[in-house]
């Protein structure tokens, strides 16, 4: 089969693999029909994430038909339609049984890696490096599903595939970051990156009641998006405008009552401290920019909460840490437990409560993954989200 | 214990070379512990019957019954010699304690110890693992291996994933160190970045 392999930082190629075949009893293998380059994909393109090694296949946001299904898979049928949740988690562990899937204790494989490196061990993922599995990814032909009794979702033939793809992922996510806020008509919500996550857990926001959400990135076209079709009430470019006066500004000196990172390690800004933290970053001092994370807590309100979407991979600088404690703040965050709410974000689409195809903006085939790529990273032609099809 | 012994078709003077004198030469105690989500009486169960489980051990060794009360722990080295140990059950303790001591014939002598407890307030068990390694002769490089602490852990993962989910998970890089199928076959692999 074909796969998008990750050949090296900034260097991802359309290339020639095995097809994946059943090593557990609880496995399925899937025929990836659609799939998509996420926010997260382009910290390994970046090469901000170790353990990545030539040649892994990546992808974790698809959705396809099963074809096989291991001995221990009985509600499961060659022919199903699934999306499959990024995070693998086995359903039997006491996280899985929390509803923490994306603390799953028993589907990393190489848990003695992240383990060491982050004080316990992480879930395993699709094409998401060897710290989290060395799973083969879904930006491919056919993927290898482990514990396909737990994660992939049957959806139903009459939506399409721009409308529960994102069930993978994003959509989720997005939700997971709302439902940490709170939200409820009195709050002022305050969104960092208008990029896909961002976008989701802006409308998922507004399903959930909030009513004020602010919305900052630097690309008008994404804040145009914001505002015309998540839900955003206002909008920031923190290129011309300083974002803490203007959040100042709009909630009469209180500070949003929760604010969303939906930018993570790669973040970009204009003064001193994004200089301070890219020479860091690029000397491998730090592993992560947190820029947006830094003025979200500053911004926050006394006693407010924020909600850590964004992906970081180590340890960071200058955080603050004293605005934080002094001040009351509550950290939420995580990878998002997409499992936990698949099912409900189905529904909200099948009822027209939420349609999350308003951030597609391109479809491509999946042998023009490299473009793909270098297009989201750079924001290029007002990349969203670039849906990837097989061929048929 | 670790008696070393070759199969026929190994030359002799493989397993000289093979062979390094190594640890411990004190006695050295490794521990570990994992928390299994189910509840003791299984937990015990299990343990009592660990030559159904071998599959824990991650692949290289293999664990069978040799006698009543009796494991003979068996590991493959790449250079097709093996080393082979035998623990013999000394202590049970239903749902509490489980202790296996090297039997006489071994070079190594090992003491394992494991203790069940229950998880606060929920029907999990917590397994705190203990070898005792003694005063060691002669262990080849592969079996050194085995009494690593992060050795340890992996093994009580696995065992973990066995009584919770059925089986040990696999991913293509997990069983195919180095160059796995889950990547281009023709192209040259650089090993792993940072
Ligand atoms: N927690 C999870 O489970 C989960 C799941 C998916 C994605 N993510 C993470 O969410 C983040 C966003 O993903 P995405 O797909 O939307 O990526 P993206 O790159 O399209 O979006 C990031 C956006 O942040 C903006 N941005 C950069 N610096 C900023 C700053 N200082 N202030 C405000 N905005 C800024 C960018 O302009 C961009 O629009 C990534 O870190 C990704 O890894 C997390
Ligand atoms: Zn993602
Ligand atoms: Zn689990």
């Amino acid at each position: 089969m074909k796969a998008a392999c990750w050949m090296n930082r900034r260097q991802v190629s359309f290339e020639d693999v095995p097809d994946p075949r059943i090593l557990n009893a609880r496995d399925a293998i899937v025929k990836v029909t659609a799939t998509t380059i996420c926010g997260s994909d382009l910290h390994l393109y970046s090469g901000f994430v170790p353990t990545m090694q030539r040649g892994d296949i990546l992808g974790h946001e698809f959705m396809g038909e099963v074809v096989e299904v291991g001995p221990e898979i009985d509600d499961l049928r060659p022919g199903d339609r699934v999306v499959v949740p990024f995070a693998i988690a086995c359903g039997d562990c006491e996280s899985c049984k929390a509803e923490l899937y994306a603390c799953c204790e028993n589907s990393n494989p190489n848990a003695r890696l992240p383990e060491k490196l982050m004080g316990h061990a992480t879930c395993g993922a699709f094409g998401y490096s060897h710290l989290s599995g060395g799973f083969a990814g879904g930006q491919a032909e056919y993927v290898r599903v482990p514990y396909a009794d737990v994660g992939p979702l049957v959806v139903p033939r009459h939506l399409s595939d721009e409308q529960v793809l994102f069930l993978s992922d994003i959509l989720p996510t997005g939700y997971m970051g709302a439902e940490f806020c709170e939200p409820n008509p009195r709050k002022v919500i305050a969104v960092w990156g208008a990029g896909p996550v961002g976008q989701m857990a802006i409308a998922s926001l507004r399903m959930l009641g909030a009513e004020r959400i602010i919305a900052i990135d630097r690309f008008p076209y994404r804040l145009k998006l914001a505002q015309e079709r998540a839900g955003a009430t206002d909008i920031i470019n923190y290129e011309d405008t300083p974002v803490l006066e203007a959040l100042e500004e709009l909630t009469a000196g209180r500070g949003p009552d929760a604010c969303i990172d939906a930018v993570g390690l790669e973040a970009h800004g204009n003064g001193l401290q994004y200089a301070y933290d890219k020479v860091k970053q690029s000397a491998k001092l730090q592993m992560d920019r947190p820029l947006a994370l830094r003025e979200a807590i500053l911004a926050c309100r006394n006693g407010g909460i924020v909600s850590i979407l964004g992906v970081y991979a180590g340890y960071v600088d200058k955080f603050p840490l004293g605005p934080l404690m002094n001040r009351g703040l509550t950290i939420r965050s995580g990878q998002c437990h997409v499992h936990r709410y698949m099912r409900r974000l189905l529904d909200a689409i099948e009822a027209g409560d939420i349609d999350p195809s308003f951030v597609v903006s391109h479809h491509m085939k999946l042998s023009e993954v490299a473009q793909g790529y270098d297009w989201f990273l750079h924001k290029q032609h007002d990349v969203m989200k670039i849906v990837m099809h097989t061929a048929a | 214990m670790t008696t070393t012994t070759t199969k026929r078709e190994a030359r002799p003077g493989l397993l000289g070379a093979l062979v390094h004198a190594l640890r411990p030469r004190r006695r050295e105690t490794l521990s570990a512990a994992v928390t299994i989500n189910r509840p003791r009486p299984e937990v015990f169960l299990a343990l009592q019957h660990l030559d159904q489980l071998s599959s824990f051990m991650g692949g290289a060794v293999i664990v069978r019954s040799s006698g009543p009360r009796r494991l003979t722990w068996t590991l493959e080295l790449p250079t097709s010699a093996q080393a082979e140990w035998e623990l013999e059950l000394v202590e049970e303790r239903p749902s509490e304690k489980l202790a296996w001591r090297a039997t006489e014939r071994s070079a190594l002598p090992i003491d394992v110890h494991v203790a069940l407890v229950q998880a606060p307030g929920r029907d999990a068990t917590e397994l705190h693992a203990r070898l005792v390694l003694g005063r060691a002769r002669l262990l080849p490089t592969g079996a050194a291996k085995l009494f690593e602490k992060d050795k340890l852990k992996d093994d009580l993962r696995r065992l973990k994933q066995i009584l919770e989910t059925g089986e040990v998970l696999h991913s293509d890089a997990s069983i195919h160190r180095g160059r796995h199928p889950a990547m281009p076959p023709g192209e040259v692999h650089h090993g792993a970045l940072r």
